[in-house]
């Protein structure tokens, strides 16, 4: 029996078990679609506490993603709240059919493709990914971080698949742009 | 345009994940086959999506793992009552150790031994009597047997006797050797209250073990 059948019967240790394997992968996420600080791990731990009371209910088979629906739909009605008071400025909606286009590169500078992930280029992505609109960059890291499926995503997400194919190409390209506007060389300039 | 199909721009990330359907991906890939741009886009999609994956994961600044299994608050003043109360109990048998030492160390026999190599035996008797009489005021009482050689009277340790409601069982006792005028004298006692000492070690111990047990849980937690 594993940690997840233990944590389902009651096993407050195997539930703790669980929780700590996740705990930093559910922050990240999270902090990077709220901005790190006490309200992302408000939402982490009370995403976890929730977890625990619906344990015995879970019948799905991936509890990492079931861990990061909860989470990130805690994340997502944050920023709802905030945007109703105000102290977030609204984003123009991101399901639309509008692509963000394909910017063309400045001469001179590094291949993107040849960039290592090294700190001046990861800081570059960070900085890239701020830009993106909050659900798109939800599915991007869902898929390009945390490696889950466009399933799973769209299960994570409660979207249509299409939905999440969409969000996905949209956010790369805008990480891309804003990369190639940092002066990075795109392979097809 | 290039292929079957004119630039396929929004299913190029999905091509890249391998999450389009047999028939999409067929037509994307005979596309990628004769378009350069487009195997230019892809190949800077899938350099920012490595990019985007070498992210390194960020750290809270405190354990976001809730306390599910906290401690009953009944615990933390089960230790202090704990520590306490073995604390008390080893006072105690230590105390009661201390008592019983003395009882059967001075045990009252100085003076009646004393009366008694001078000679005077009714005297010893008789300070050995109400000796005896003063120290087991409302707990079971030294008895005194008669004294030997007809010296000492009887009566005082009778009504030492009577008047403390004493067990038949000699506790006291005074044996004088005829004519070498010898006597010795001596008096056991039982400890003057309570239970005997180890009791309170026992309880001294049952509550430095819940004490203890109680810490445990409570750092645990």
């Amino acid at each position: 029996m594993d940690d997840l059948d233990r944590a389902r019967r009651g096993d407050v240790r195997a539930f703790d078990s669980l929780a700590r394997a996740h705990e930093r992968a559910l922050y990240s996420h999270v902090a990077r679609i709220l901005g790190p600080g006490a309200d992302a791990e408000d939402v982490v731990q009370d995403a976890l506490v929730s977890a625990w009371r619906s344990l015995p209910g879970f019948e799905g088979t991936s509890f990492k993603a079931w861990l990061f629906r909860i989470a990130r739909n805690r994340a997502i009605d944050v920023i709802r709240t905030q945007k109703r008071r105000g102290e977030l400025p609204l984003e123009p909606p991101d399901d639309g059919d509008g692509d963000p286009g394909w910017a063309e590169p400045a001469a001179g500078g590094p291949e993107l493709t040849d960039i290592a992930a090294g700190h001046e280029a990861l800081a570059a992505v960070e900085a890239a990914l701020a830009l993106v609109p909050v659900e798109q960059r939800d599915a991007l890291l869902l898929r390009d971080v945390e490696g889950f499926s466009y399933e799973e995503i769209a299960s994570i997400t409660v979207a249509e698949i299409g939905t999440v194919k969409s969000r996905i190409h949209r956010a790369r390209v805008t990480v891309r742009n804003e990369l190639v506007a940092k002066g990075w060389r795109g392979s097809a300039g | 345009m290039s292929g079957m199909i004119e630039h396929p721009e929004l299913l190029l990330s999905a091509y890249l994940d391998d999450a389009l359907a047999q028939g999409e991906h067929d037509l994307v890939r005979a596309h990628l086959d004769g378009c350069a741009s487009c195997q230019a886009r892809v190949a800077e999609l899938r350099a920012t999506s490595r990019l985007i994956g070498a992210l390194p994961q960020l750290a809270p600044s405190r354990s976001l793992v809730p306390q599910l299994d906290r401690a009953p608050v009944w615990l933390r003043p089960l230790r202090l009552l704990g520590a306490m109360g073995s604390g008390l109990f080893v006072f105690l048998f230590l105390a009661s150790a201390v008592i019983n030492t003395g009882s059967s160390l001075g045990g009252g026999t100085t003076t009646a031994e004393r009366l008694a190599e001078q000679g005077k035996f009714g005297a010893a008797v008789n300070a050995l009597a109400s000796d005896a009489a003063s120290k087991s005021i409302g707990t079971p009482v030294p008895a005194a047997a008669p004294a030997a050689g007809g010296a000492a009277p009887s009566s005082p340790l009778d009504s030492a006797r009577a008047a403390s409601g004493a067990s038949p069982t000699p506790v006291a006792r005074v044996d004088t050797q005829g004519a070498s005028a010898s006597a010795t004298a001596t008096v056991t006692y039982q400890p003057p209250f309570g239970p005997p000492p180890v009791v309170f070690l026992g309880l001294a111990l049952l509550c430095a073990v819940a004490a203890l047990v109680a810490h445990r849980r409570l750092r645990r937690s």
